[in-house]
């Protein structure tokens, strides 16, 4: 199992990307991170962090027609690579361990 | 900005849709939520914007750099034209900087006054502060009167004897008082400064500072230099102390100075202006002048209120012969002012000017040359915009390169600069120049070579950016829509303009020069020399001096090869006449300075021996002299020149009229001569000549006429004067070396502006010759259609050089337009001599179009010879 490597809001973003699966692009992965935590993420960081989850190659984008609508200028989808996919297992799994045996405290009475 | 950046570039789309989305609901709400996001990107990207800019930065240098190695001749030719250019601006402007705006080297410099002497009557005129030098005994009366400073010193500067070991073009002395130093609040970098106890008694302490650049050059800095000894004139004097690095005093006059007591004047006897005019006492030989330093909580007006005071007590005392004496305090806390200088920061700022628009049309050929590599290169533009290079990028690299260039012109002008500063020090008698380099010429060096930069980098740049990659793929010129067809035909244009003002400007000077060798100074100037002679100290009585100016004539007259000898305070060309109210019983005398007459000294046969021709009467004769008991400067009798003659008696016959001169009311015209001209100025001033043994003097000049060559009697009239007992130091020239003398400067101007003119010239023939070229291939394929069609190497010629017809004649106008502002600035600080007349304009447009018409003919020419069946099959 790879070590994990993610930052928390990297999490975030490849979890939404994943959820959001084929119509995955910048600003409905916006939208399903506001949905689904109800807070609202800065543009510029998610810009920022798709720009750095693909040279670390956890995701890959691929390029849609471009349209009138957006000035001509196409949307850029995105997927999670397979090595993505094993970062977010990886993340989940430590995470999970961090969080064994303290159901007592943690979770709601 | 998010360029670089795969999500960056979509996150505009992203906006837009979002935008549109929102839009629809509400415009304001869009608007708002648009630019939240924009700001927020902005500024998550903004440190990987930097880094990236720095990282293009490195790139584009070291490419830029790859693109010059490539091409050497190139690189070579543009840095030692940006050097000559730089490094002239940077020369010129540092002098300028460092005598009008750099602070003196001493302690708080802007608590500095000097207090000049002036006229009443010229208050608030231009030149006041040039008046006059103030008298060793007017210095004394203003230590005790002027309130607000701590304490008064005096200083005046002269040139070394001629002969001295010493002396030169670029070494002064100053004279000071034994508080000079100490007032400056200057410490000696060696030995010990000139003090209070050096200043009496009068003439025993011969003691010197000499400057730190003296120090250096002329005693290799000698480490053992205090207590050396040093003959100046006559007298040796012991160096008694180094003043400290860069300081040359207050004066600008040179940077290899020595400074010693005035009380030494005499023993040193320099020959200034005020020692040549009819003496009134010792008191009033030696000039100079007054400054102090502020005291605390004092301020200028204060001074300046008690320094009137001062000026209304002398008056009203009669402590001054001068009943107009006004006195102006000003800070003087660097080397000098406008209003000290006069028009020498113009002259100065016009010689930048020059050199400034010489430097562009240099400027412009390199940015030709950048044009036709850019022109070149733009295959290599195109494929790197269709690779995704942005145009601000192409744009960035045009500039770097540029800038590389100039960086390297930069180093070069540096050393250049150095060298221009020496040599217009040597130029100017300056002291400012001091080869140095520090944050102000950095600064002054950055700022020339950015604008530089822009000159020759700016276009060049803008072009290549605007390069349209689609054309380049499909292999055509790959200029963009809309650009104009050729931005080197602006750049010639203005070479031709600026080619044209200085070559018309270089007309100009020239023909003044002209005008000055061929012009008749009123006199025989072949065969005359001047000795130039001081009276023995203590020879104060009119009967003694007349006994010592006799014993000179008769020593000189027996000189083998002498024919004629004469005395006279000043000869043509000497700065030694005096002004004075000058009017007729029926005229009255104003002062508005139209009755301020020039009055000149002479002795017997002076106009004889000059060679200058009577028009009426006759002139002063032995007879001519007034009893050993008549009062001072009583003259009764009175030559005059055509001009004053004109003046006063327009309709008359002015001899044997009554004239009032300075010290006599009652005067006789006895003669009229013709008017002597300043070979300067081609300008002769009304003058009255009044007898020299009519006067008191305590030097005169001998004006001699030789059989042969005056420079061979020189060394013999020298040793003839030297002989006498009664006469120090003659300095012997002949009239043909003061002739050369007071034209040098104009002759150097002259050749100033017309290496300027030419090399302006040079450079925009080059720039056409390689225009029409570029024409010619440009449009090789048309003019073989053309040859093979029919046409003649007549319409062929007329294809390529209507344009550069148009681009003469734009040039020409718009160059005469701005050389004619130039000339009449210049005619306003030199005077009307200097004239943009018809010959001036129609040499020059002959020069500009013979040069250009050659420069453009010879690529033509080459066009029609060019076979069509060959060009046809080459170019289609």
């Amino acid at each position: 199992m790879p070590r994990p490597a993610l930052g928390e809001f990297e999490q975030v973003v490849l979890l939404a990307i994943l959820r959001l699966g084929d119509t995955a692009y910048a600003p409905a992965i916006l939208d399903e991170i506001l949905e689904c935590t109800g807070s609202e993420a800065s543009p510029g960081s998610m810009y920022v962090t798709l720009d750095r989850l693909e040279a670390k190659g956890l995701i890959r984008s691929r390029l849609a027609d471009a349209t009138a609508q957006r000035s001509g200028r196409a949307r850029r989808y995105v997927s999670v690579t397979a090595h993505g996919v094993r970062q977010l297992r990886a993340t989940r799994a430590s995470l999970l361990a961090l969080w064994r045996g303290l159901e007592g405290i943690l979770e709601p009475c | 900005m998010l360029a670089h950046s795969p999500y960056g570039r979509a996150a505009g789309g992203d906006l837009d849709e979002g935008f549109d989305q929102l839009a629809a609901t509400s415009a304001l709400r869009a608007t708002f939520w648009y630019w939240r996001r924009a700001l927020s990107i902005a500024m998550h990207y903004l440190p990987s914007l930097l880094a990236s800019t720095a990282d293009h930065l490195v790139h584009d240098g070291a490419y830029a750099a790859r693109a010059l190695r490539r091409t050497p001749l190139f690189t070579i030719v543009a840095t030692v034209i940006l050097a000559l250019g730089i490094g002239a601006n940077t020369a010129v402007l540092g002098l300028i900087d460092d005598m009008y705006f750099r602070k003196l080297p001493v302690p708080q410099p802007e608590r500095i006054v000097a207090i000049y002497a002036g006229d009443t009557r010229n208050r608030g005129r231009a030149g006041t502060l040039r008046d006059e030098s103030i008298s060793l005994h007017t210095f004394a009366e203003l230590r005790t009167r002027i309130r607000g400073v701590d304490t008064l010193a005096m200083y005046a500067v002269h040139s070394l004897p001629t002969g001295d070991p010493l002396s030169g073009d670029e070494t002064w002395s100053a004279l000071v008082s034994g508080n000079y130093f100490h007032v400056l609040g200057v410490a000696p970098e060696r030995g010990r400064f000139i003090g209070d106890d050096d200043e009496q008694p009068e003439g025993a302490h011969p003691v010197v500072v000499i400057s730190d650049y003296l120090w250096r050059e002329k005693f290799a800095g000698d480490e053992h230099v205090i207590g050396r000894q040093i003959p100046i004139g006559q007298v040796t004097f012991t160096v008694i102390g180094v003043a400290p690095r860069g300081f040359t005093g207050l004066h600008p006059e040179g940077r290899t100075i020595l400074w010693m007591p005035y009380t030494m004047a005499n023993a040193l006897a320099p020959r200034g202006t005020a020692s040549h005019a009819p003496a009134t006492g010792s008191q009033d030989t030696f000039f100079g002048t007054v400054f102090g330093r502020l005291s605390a909580n004092a301020t200028l007006a204060q001074v300046q209120a008690s320094a009137d005071g001062a000026a209304q007590d002398l008056t009203a005392n009669d402590l001054t012969a001068n009943r107009h004496l006004a006195f102006y305090v000003r800070v003087r806390d660097r080397l000098t002012t406008a209003e000290l200088s006069g028009n020498a920061l113009s002259m100065f700022a016009l010689a930048w000017i020059m050199i400034a628009l010489l430097h562009l049309v240099a400027c412009s050929n390199v940015a030709s040359l950048m044009l036709a590599r850019s022109a070149a290169r733009r295959r290599e533009l195109g494929v790197r915009m269709c690779l995704g290079a942005s145009r601000m990028r192409i744009l960035m690299q045009s500039f770097i390169e540029a800038w590389l260039l100039a960086i390297l012109g930069a180093g070069g002008g540096l050393a250049v600069g150095l060298v221009f500063s020496k040599l217009l020090a040597r130029m100017a008698f300056l002291s400012a120049s001091n080869p140095h380099l520090d944050l102000r010429v950095i600064a002054i060096v950055a700022l020339v070579v950015g604008a530089t930069v822009v000159q020759f980098g700016m276009l060049p740049a803008f072009d290549a950016s605007r390069t349209d990659p689609l054309s380049v793929l499909r292999g055509g010129p790959g200029r963009a829509r809309g650009v104009r067809r050729d931005r080197s035909e602006m750049v010639v244009l203005g070479q031709v303009a600026v080619s044209m003002t200085l070559v018309a400007n270089a007309a100009v000077f020239v023909a003044l020069a002209r005008r000055q060798a061929t012009t008749s100074p009123g006199y025989d100037a072949a065969h005359l020399a001047v000795a130039s002679v001081s009276l023995r100290d203590g020879l104060v009585s009119p009967s003694d001096q007349h006994a010592a100016y006799a014993d000179a004539l008769t020593r000189v007259a027996a000189v083998p090869g002498v024919r004629a000898a004469t005395g006279a305070v000043g000869a043509p060309l000497f700065n030694t006449h005096w002004f004075g109210a000058v009017s007729t019983p029926t005229s009255v005398a104003t002062s508005d300075g139209a009755s301020q007459t020039s009055l000149q000294a002479v002795g017997p046969g002076y106009f004889a021996t000059l060679g200058a021709p009577l028009v009426r009467g006759r002139e002063f004769t032995i007879r001519d002299r007034l009893p050993p008991t008549a009062p001072r400067d009583a003259f009764d009798v009175v030559v005059v020149n055509e001009s004053l003659a004109r003046r006063l008696w327009p309709n008359d016959d002015p001899i044997g009229k009554q004239i009032s001169v300075p010290g006599s009311s009652s005067a006789i015209v006895v003669g009229i001569v013709r008017d002597i001209h300043d070979v300067s100025t081609i300008a002769a001033v009304p003058r009255a000549y009044v007898p020299l043994l009519e006067t008191r003097f305590q030097s005169f000049d001998v004006v001699v006429r030789t059989t042969g060559p005056a420079s061979i009697s020189v060394e013999t009239i020298r040793a003839a004067l030297q002989a006498s007992g009664e006469l120090q130091r003659p300095a012997v020239r002949t009239m043909s070396f003061i002739q050369a003398g007071a034209m040098s400067t104009s002759r150097a101007a002259a050749l100033g502006v017309s290496i300027c003119g030419g090399l302006a010239l040079f450079l925009t023939v080059v720039g056409l010759y390689g225009i029409v070229t570029m024409w010619a291939a440009q449009r090789r394929a048309e003019i073989g259609i053309r040859l093979a069609l029919g046409a003649t190497s007549g319409n062929v010629h007329w294809l390529l050089l209507s344009g550069v017809g148009k681009l003469l004649c734009t040039g020409a106008a718009l160059g005469l337009f701005c050389a004619f502002g130039i000339v009449q600035i210049e005619r306003g600080q030199i005077g009307p001599i200097i004239s943009l007349d018809a010959a001036a304009v129609g040499i020059s447009l002959l020069v500009l179009v013979a040069c250009a018409g050659a420069a453009a003919y010879l690529p033509s020419r080459r066009a029609t010879r060019q076979h069509p069946a060959e060009v046809l099959r080459t170019s289609i």
